[in-house]
């Protein structure tokens, strides 16, 4: 029992370092290439890929505490990345892997789960995004920011409520981006599953290896 | 590396100052915590200082001082014709100077925890797994990375209708490797000892594996298994049971493949028999081998599954694979530890293998029972 249980921890470790490695290199190389191409909202493209990783490993190894143990260690790795502050992202990968874990928790494999880890995920990079600005700039920021987006509103001459109307809309789109990642995550998880714990080899009826065993060729044959 | 040896402690303690002058919201008191900070950053740990050269943040700062002056508050002044609000922008500096404090703090703290620091906190906080952990993924870190660029470029090569299908494929694969590269390490040291034997296509690996096959049974160990040797006609393959001999019709060259493609058409009933015969060898042989580890296999089809349930619950103390030299580079991340690779390329002392691998089962046997 002790052995199993020993066993069971070492598969749980060495998942959450292998699959934070591989969180950790996407960050590291894509979050690169995607910064690099400025392309908007990136933040929000590296946790849908992040949470498609998380569910993906969970769909295989369904162990609680994985998808934060894998977040974890694969903030650990984003502190090798040579941009000049670390801090921030790694805050925001665990705060990621914290979201998926929370969804997956009652149903790990199911795809409403996995649907709603992604849009947890990349809700919790914008949340992440207006906590930074908060933590910097402190209280006043977000004063600025509803001024700005009733402003907007006013200037294309649609009433303040325009403006929050494009928020909405660029709220839905992220979450529909996450969505795409946790859904893309479950059917990678899916076929990744059957190379890994492939299911028990096909049932071997006697009669069946019996025939197959007859039709052996033989010299005349 | 100069943090290592930058006065951490002093450091520490300016920032904390800085940190408690922040809390009177004066402007004055914040600008003296930067300044205080900057100066003991040039002095101590310049290369912090060179990092905070990011002209995005500082836009965004400058957008946001003026964004201050523009929307918050009465507009009481006029500036080149704008109707401005002194509190905003003073709101707006106080919000600046605040930000660039955190962001060169930030930049000196994640310098400071970078690396080894952060493994040293984990163990600190009773999270040695975690540190351990995160130290096995440093070393795989380099290698998944090459892999995923490689999977970035090699979409690149593929044509456009097939590109999506072969980025998931992929992802699949660059899964798996991970999934079972986890599994091998946390049974690192059980279970059996793995030999492939490599080499192009018509070197010669399923006739060395054959020889080989022979010669362990004549130094007295059981061999089981299945081999596929080519049929007399050169068009169609046998599937052999290493232990009787006995042969099968196993596949044909498909002359209504589909154009482009290089097609054998499998008779079902040999998979039936290759799957009967691997769980019976895997159980009461002490040597398995399995020929033709291929594509198929590595897409999880094939011997994979009779594999994998005869590797993982069987008592065999090796297996021999033979794997064809251009699909070895991707079975290696899912195969875990590997005894040896025997590439028949090169001139192989079968007598000799035979001999070793024969030591390595009797070692492996020793071992189960102590």
């Amino acid at each position: 029992m002790n052995a199993l249980r020993t066993h069971s921890r070492a598969r749980f470790w060495a998942q959450a370092a292998s699959f934070g490695a591989l969180w950790g290199g996407v960050e590291i190389t894509l979050g690169a290439f995607i910064h690099t191409m400025r392309i908007p909202f990136s933040g929000v493209l590296l946790a849908a890929f992040g949470a498609a990783i998380l569910v993906a490993q969970r769909q295989i190894v369904p162990m609680r505490g994985l998808s934060l143990a894998t977040g974890a260690v694969a903030a650990l790795c984003k502190s090798m990345s040579p941009g000049g502050v670390i801090l921030g992202p790694m805050v925001g990968i665990l705060s990621e892997a914290m979201a998926v874990e929370f969804a997956l928790l009652f149903a790990p494999r199911a795809r409403v789960g996995a649907l709603l880890a992604g849009c947890l995920a990349a809700s919790v990079t914008v949340l992440h995004q207006v906590l930074s600005l908060w933590v910097y700039y402190g209280g006043r920021i977000l004063d600025l920011l509803f001024e700005a987006v009733s402003k907007v509103g006013q200037l294309g001459g649609t009433g303040t409520d325009a403006g929050w109307w494009a928020v909405g809309l660029l709220g839905n789109l992220i979450i529909a981006v996450g969505a795409a990642g946790g859904l893309l995550g479950w059917y990678l998880g899916k076929d990744v599953e059957r190379i890994v714990n492939p299911g028990p080899v096909a049932t071997l009826s006697t009669r069946a290896v019996g025939s197959a065993l007859g039709s052996e060729v033989t010299d005349e044959g | 590396m100069k943090v290592e040896h930058a006065p951490r402690g002093f450091l520490a303690l300016v920032a904390f100052a800085g940190i408690a002058l922040q809390f009177s919201g004066s402007l004055m008191y914040s600008s003296l915590a930067l300044a205080v900070w900057m100066v003991a950053l040039w002095i101590f740990n310049p290369c912090v200082l060179r990092r905070m050269w990011m002209p995005r943040f500082w836009t965004i700062t400058l957008v946001v001082a003026l964004g201050s002056g523009l929307l918050i508050g009465a507009h009481d002044e006029v500036f080149l014709g704008i109707p401005i609000s002194t509190l905003g922008l003073y709101a707006g500096a106080l919000m600046v100077i605040r930000g660039a404090f955190i962001f060169a703090l930030a930049g000196w703290a994640s310098k400071a925890l970078a690396n080894s620091g952060l493994d040293r906190l984990a163990s600190r906080f009773g999270a040695q797994n975690l540190a351990i952990s995160a130290g096995v993924a440093l070393d795989l870190l380099p290698g998944l990375s090459d892999r995923i660029q490689g999977a970035r470029h090699a979409k690149a090569n593929v044509q456009r209708r097939g590109r999506w299908k072969s980025a998931y494929l992929s992802a699949v694969n660059l899964l798996a490797d991970c999934a079972m590269m986890a599994d091998n390490m946390a049974k690192e040291g059980r279970g059996p000892s793995l030999v492939i034997i490599t080499g192009p296509i018509g070197a010669g690996k399923t006739h060395t594996a054959k020889v080989l096959a022979h010669k362990i049974k004549s130094l007295g160990v059981s061999v089981g298994g299945v081999i596929q040797p080519r049929h007399e006609d050169g068009e169609s393959y046998l599937l052999e049971d290493v232990a009787t001999g006995r042969r099968w019709r196993f596949a044909s060259f498909d002359p209504h493949r589909p154009e482009g493609k290089t097609g054998y058409r499998f008779f079902e009933q040999g998979w039936t028999i290759a799957a009967s015969r691997l769980q019976w060898a895997a159980l009461h042989m002490s040597v398995v081998m399995l020929d033709e580890v291929g594509l198929l296999e590595a897409d999880g089809k094939g011997h994979w599954s009779a594999f994998r349930h005869g590797f993982d619950n069987g008592s065999a103390r090796l297996w021999v694979l033979v794997v064809r030299k251009d699909r070895l580079e991707s079975f290696i991340p899912r195969l875990g530890r590997i005894e040896s690779i025997i590439d028949v390329g090169e001139p192989v002392d079968v007598e000799d293998l035979a001999s070793s691998l024969v030591e390595l089962v009797d070692r492996s046997k020793v071992e189960t029972k102590e």
